[in-house]
This record gives structure tokens, sequence and C-alpha cells, in this order.
């Protein structure tokens, strides 16, 4: 077990008032009661929406914060007590954040988190030249950060939180404010790294696109508890037996009172959405081949995305 | 433990070169900001020069006295903040909460955030300081080594105040404005004046709350008088003033709750 995290709970307290009044104390749980456990060479997906505490989960998991209650260990260690022992054997990239030297370039900023980790001059130089080709910057090394593009800066941000070689990686938003090549570029770097070093990838997005592409287990937090705690496929089979379905006749139907209950028609389309659990599809089928003559049926799974805002809505505990 | 301390020393003088390194991408203005640090730091001394041309010496208050002053003031401010020029960002690291990077890193949280950036002026600041002690001490290298020795070591009296001042951010929100005013009208104003122009009310303040006297007095004292205990008054004051700032620092830690807002190290 890589990570163990029992009953964490985070607490602020945010003071309100103006300056001669007394100041009145509201107490903000961030995170409660939160539990889970994430095994060696996994990758999870720990998502919610803004304020949902995935950032404050990750910062208490990384030593950055302290807990208010509850108990952590990140590769055998207290996060709290450990921090710097847990720093050689965790990475972490922040999207909004850079670990980079804005005036300094790539090699420079790479040559000083070398340092940070103990790696000696020739180690490092290795290092940086296995890294670079690893994730294909070699040209980018003598570049200075700040004149990198933002999916160049991200992809060294990444290739530079791994020169120590960490057991686990914390991306917070690998992929935020990236287009489309950039993002794909990242996913694959992180599908590389989880494949050729076995490291366990612990990742918040709000890009589903990053989760259906990398990960096999999602921990969907709101609220700062967990609702859903689950892999993909599971999540999926649960959620997935809504399909929307759209059926094109050939001429005007004259049939308005159907047996199912339709979504939207216009006279040579009809769309409906139907719980496969409830509905017989082949007696739906069926009925509406019945009523005309269909030139085409389109029948989709709801999309991830769609499963995920109606989890969030649920806010329920498990 | 004396590979730690080994490679914590490796990386201080690391995060140093690439500090320096990084306030060099800028070489012109790095200079133009020395040059003008030295002639604003010159136009202080030419005023003393007109006073005293004017009135005369008296005991105590002398121009050799005044010349010791400005060289420890701003050696002092000008190591602080060239070498340790990380101060200055405590406030914004912990209000903006970068500061998470340093908490990241397995080493010294106070030493690399000190030595994250680097103040291009205050290079000048360790020049003239240099330069117009050396004037002072007349050549003399037994006090030059004095002047050197003690000029960097009472620079801990800016690096500690700034530390305590600015980690205070924690919990009373952000006190850049505290600090810069605390540095600039009460560390460096003080120590600039003659010790003894002040009356006994405010002495009291120099030798406790507001170490003017640990940073300026004692030691230009000192380059005129030598007195052992001067300096082992100097050099407690120092460490208590050191382990104070520290304990302060990783309490703010301890309390620090980061942030979200998007920033960049500099």
């Amino acid at each position: 077990m890589q990570i163990c995290v029992d009953k964490l709970s985070k607490v602020f307290v945010v003071k309100t008032g103006g300056f001669f009044k007394t100041k009145n104390k509201t107490v903000v749980k961030a995170v409660e009661d939160v539990s889970f456990k994430v095994n060696k060479g996994e990758i999870v997906a720990f998502i919610g929406p803004n304020g949902a505490g995935k950032s404050t989960t990750i910062k208490m998991l990384t030593g950055i914060i302290q807990p208010t209650s509850g108990s952590i260990k990140v590769s055998g260690l207290i996060p709290s007590r450990d921090r710097k022992k847990l720093a050689y054997k965790i990475g972490c990239m922040f999207g909004q954040k850079s670990q980079l030297y804005m005036q300094l370039t790539v090699r420079d900023s790479y040559k000083l988190l070398c340092s940070i980790y103990d790696l000696d001059k020739q180690k490092t130089e290795e290092k940086i030249e296995e890294i670079a080709k690893l994730f294909k910057i070699e040209e980018l090394l003598d570049k200075v950060v700040r004149k990198l593009s933002l999916g160049q800066r991200m992809i060294c941000e990444i290739a530079g939180s791994i020169l120590h070689d960490p057991e686990i990686i914390f991306l917070d938003e690998p992929t935020i404010g990236l287009d489309i090549f950039a993002k794909t570029r990242i996913r694959e770097i992180i599908k590389k790294m989880n494949e050729e070093k076995g490291t366990t990838i612990f990742l918040t997005s709000h890009d589903i696109g990053d989760v259906e592409a990398l990960c096999n287990r999602i921990i969907i937090i709101n609220h700062g508890t967990i609702v859903t705690d689950s892999t993909i496929e599971e999540l999926k089979s649960k959620y997935l037996s809504t399909k929307k379905i759209r059926i094109s006749y050939s001429s005007y139907l004259r049939e308005s009172n159907f047996k199912y209950k339709v979504d939207n028609t216009d006279g040579n389309q009809i769309w409906l959405t139907v719980d496969t659990n409830e509905v017989n599809i082949g007696k739906l089928l069926s009925y509406f081949t019945s009523i005309g003559d269909i030139v085409d049926i389109q029948i989709e799974s709801t999309p991830l995305e769609d499963v995920i805002k109606k989890i969030y809505k649920e806010r329920r505990k498990i | 433990m004396l590979m730690e301390v080994k490679n914590n020393i490796r990386y201080f003088f690391n995060a140093i070169k690439i500090s320096i390194k990084s306030a060099m991408a800028y070489k012109i203005s790095f200079l133009v900001q020395v040059v003008f640090m030295v002639i604003n730091n010159l136009f202080f001394l030419i005023f003393w020069g007109v006073i005293f041309s004017n009135t005369g010496e008296s005991s105590g208050i002398t121009f050799n006295n005044v010349l010791y002053l400005w060289s420890f003031s701003s050696m002092a401010y000008g190591i602080a903040y060239f070498f340790f020029g990380g101060i200055r960002k405590i406030n914004d690291y912990i209000i903006t909460g970068s500061m998470d990077s340093f908490l990241l890193q397995p080493k010294n949280v106070l030493l690399n955030v000190l030595t994250s950036q680097c103040s291009f002026s205050a290079f000048g600041d360790i020049l003239y300081g240099l330069v117009i002690g050396i004037i002072a001490s007349g050549g003399d290298i037994s006090k030059i080594v004095l002047l050197v020795f003690l000029g960097m070591f009472v620079s801990v009296f800016f690096i500690s105040t700034e530390i305590i001042l600015r980690s205070l951010t924690v919990w009373i929100g952000d006190t850049k404005t505290i600090a810069n005013r605390y540095v600039e009208m009460l560390l460096l104003t003080f120590s600039t004046y003659p010790e003894n122009i002040f009356k006994t009310g405010i002495k009291v303040l120099l030798y406790t709350v507001i170490p003017v006297a640990y940073l300026a007095y004692l030691p230009a004292n000192m380059m005129n008088n030598f007195n052992i205990f001067d300096l082992i008054c100097v050099i407690i004051a120092g460490c208590i003033y050191m382990l104070v700032a520290i304990f302060i620092f990783y309490r703010a830690m301890k309390s620090y709750e980061s942030g979200n807002s998007i920033a960049m190290k500099e």
C-alpha cells in the first residue's frame, strides 16, 4: 500500500467582522473524514468540482499543510512528521505553480533541482540527459524558462518533478490551459512513466479526457467528502445504463402518442433517453420500427462527463 | 548527519550561484542599480561631511565613527539582501501559496526561501560599505579583517528582523508594509546616526527591540576601541535574534494554509 488515508479532516477557521467589531469565527470543513488507499503502480484520478477539497487533500498528503485530524501514510512515512524524507520519495507538479526558474534555462533549473535532491555533478548530467531523452525535450534544455510555451513548460515541469526518481507523483491539473496536442503529449508521458518506471500516479484534473485516457481508478470528492471510489469500468456500468437514442424516419410520422416517453420529435426524427435497466431495448426498437420506415438509428451512452456531473449533484456519502 | 550538512552547504552555494545568475539575466539593469545605490549612499556621506566641516567633531560623534556606522549598516544590508534576497518574499510566498514548492523539497525550508532571490542593488551597498570601511580604517589590515567579519555577522540582524516580521503574515495578514517601514525607518535610519545623539529612553529601545546597537554602534566602537565584551554581546544578540526568527518562521509554517493563486519563481 503506497498511500493510506484514514478519516482525514482539515478545518480552516475564517474570521469575519470589521476592524472595530468583534470578529466572528467561522469553521470551514475543507476535508471531512476522507479515507482511501492507493496501491503501488496505480493511476488514480482524484476529481471533484472547484472547492471540493482536492488540493487540500494533496497538500496534506505531501506534507505542505498539517491535517486537523486523521492519519496519512505515504510510502510508509507520515507527511506532517517526515516531510524531508518523504520529499525524496514523491514528485509533485502543480499546474498553476512552477518549480522552474523563470530567468534561467531549463538545464540550470534542473541542475538546481538535482542539487536539492543531493545528486552529484556526474549523476546530475546523466539524469538530465536521460529525462530529456524520455520526454523528447533535448532542444528545450538550453532555452530560458520564461520563453517556453505553456505546453513546453508543463512538459518540462513534469520532467523536473521526476529527476529524483520518485515512487509517487502527485499531478495537480497537469493539462490546465493546454491545447489538444500538448494534452495528448502530456498524457502519453504520464502513461509512459507509469508503464516504464512503475510510478504511482495520483492525479487531479477537471479534464475528463485525462481521466479516461490515463486512469484505472477514480475517486470523486465533493464538499470535502468522498462520494465515489471505484474503477472506471464499475462507474461506467453503474451509470452508463442510460442511453440517448435518435431515430430518423424516411417520411413524416403521423403517430404522436408514442408508447414510450420521448424527449423531442420534429416529425421525421425522435429523440429519447432510456434506462436499459428499466426498458427492454429490443421491444423498444421493435415498436419504433413498426410505426415507420427507419433510415437511421443512433444510440449513445451518457458521456463520462455527464456521469460525473450527476455524481457531483448527488452529494451522497459512501 | 555530516553528509546532510555537506549536502546543505553544497546546495546553499548552488542556490546562491543560481540566484545571482538569475539576477544577472538583466546585466544593464544590474549595473545601473549598483551604481545608483553607491551614488545614493555617497550623498548621505557628503551631507555628514558638510555638517562636520561647519560644526566640528565632538567626543563620540566623529566623522570616522559615522563612516564606520555607514560601513556596517551598508555591508550588513547588502549581504542580507544580495545573498538572502528571498527574505523580502516571505510574505508573498505565504499569501500566494508559493511556499508550497519550498515545503515540497527535502531541504531546509528557511535556507531555501532565503536563497531564492537576489537583490541587484544590494551589491552596491556591499561595495560601498566595504570601501568606506577600508577608508575609515586607514588601510590597517587587522581592522579590515575585523570590519569584514563584523560586517558579515551583523547582517544577521537584518535577516532575522525580516524573517520575524514577514512570517507574521500567516497570522495577521500581509506584513510587507510593516517590514519595509521597520527596516527603512528604524533599522537603517537609527543605524546611520551616532549613538550619542539619542537619549536614554531611545537607547533602551536600540539595545532591545530595535537591534541597532548590535548592528552598528558596538561594531563601530570596536573598530577604534576593540573590546571583547562588546564582541560577545554582538554575537550573543545575533544568535538570540536568529533563534527567535527561526522559531517564529517554523511556527508560521505549522499554521501556513497554502493557496491556489497562479505564481512563478522569479
